[in-house]
């Protein structure tokens, strides 16, 4: 295998599965310890702005383009939206979306969130979103670094990859 | 301190009654809003060093170093805006 041939692979089944859980793809990849901060920083980014904006934060219906970036985190950011738009929200004939966010009045089972923590809430999401856009790029056209991030190994990660001891012709 | 601490908790004691955490908004009060900018930068600087670092040796040191430098960009640019509006702007007669 030449330098040229290690530089970038194209690995579409890694940033699908990245797509499907954020970090799957880098822990294909061997990248265990990579694959844990990633799932951790998006996951938690995703779900503080759920924490601090509430269930209203991701909306595909009432805030669209919020949620084109909140899709990146993948099932996840579908899941809690069909969860408020089926579960929390109230149904109304006359909407054109035939539900709507309920009134304070209507004992509603969630506040709607507005002013800072909608903005912060949507705004979390949203960058988790991107974020892991950026990691399906990241595996999908992977360079390779050292499978093992053991600390001290003191090799770039820009070097040729060490050759497992099965792997050779 | 701690009388900070207690006057923020009895600014934010009324909305956090009955706040259900994920389904209503935080009961954070309008003061501290600005504080949200750190765990944000934290989980940018998380996945993103996560992405870019060439080994995971210096990780760590890599991502507080990241967190500090959005959050100094921020405040800078906060401080620019600032002034701009309040003092450069007025200075120009608008």
């Amino acid at each position: 295998m030449t330098q040229h041939e290690r530089e970038e692979k194209l690995e579409p089944l890694a940033a699908a599965l990245a797509l499907l859980v954020p970090g799957l793809g880098h822990l294909a990849l061997g990248h265990a310890r990579r694959a844990l901060w990633i799932f951790l920083g998006v996951m938690g980014l995703f779900f503080g702005g759920v924490f601090i904006g509430g269930i209203d934060a991701v909306d595909r219906k009432e805030d669209f383009w919020w949620f084109t970036a909140q899709a990146g985190v993948g099932p996840t950011a579908f899941a809690v939206d069909r969860v408020h738009q089926v579960w929390l929200k109230v149904p109304d004939p006359g909407s054109p979306r035939g539900v709507r966010s309920p009134r304070p009045d209507e004992n509603p089972s969630y506040r709607k969130s507005i002013g800072h923590p909608n903005e912060a809430g949507s705004l979390y999401a949203a960058i988790a979103g991107m974020l892991n856009i950026i990691c399906v790029l990241d595996c999908l056209w992977h360079r390779p670094r050292k499978l093992r991030d053991d600390p001290g190994a003191g090799r770039r990660a820009d070097d040729p990859a060490p050759q497992p001891a099965g792997d050779s012709p | 301190m701690l009388l900070l601490i207690a006057s923020i908790a009895q600014a934010a004691a009324p909305a956090a009654r009955g706040w259900r955490p994920f389904l209503d908004p935080a009961p954070i009060p309008d003061i501290l809003w600005f504080l949200t900018l750190i765990p944000l930068a934290l989980g940018v600087s998380v996945v993103y060093k996560a992405v870019r670092v060439r080994t995971m040796d210096r990780y760590a040191v890599n991502v507080l170093v990241m967190t500090a430098q959005i959050v100094a960009a921020m405040v800078l640019l906060a401080l620019g805006a600032h002034a701009l509006v309040e003092w450069i702007v007025p200075a120009l007669g608008g």
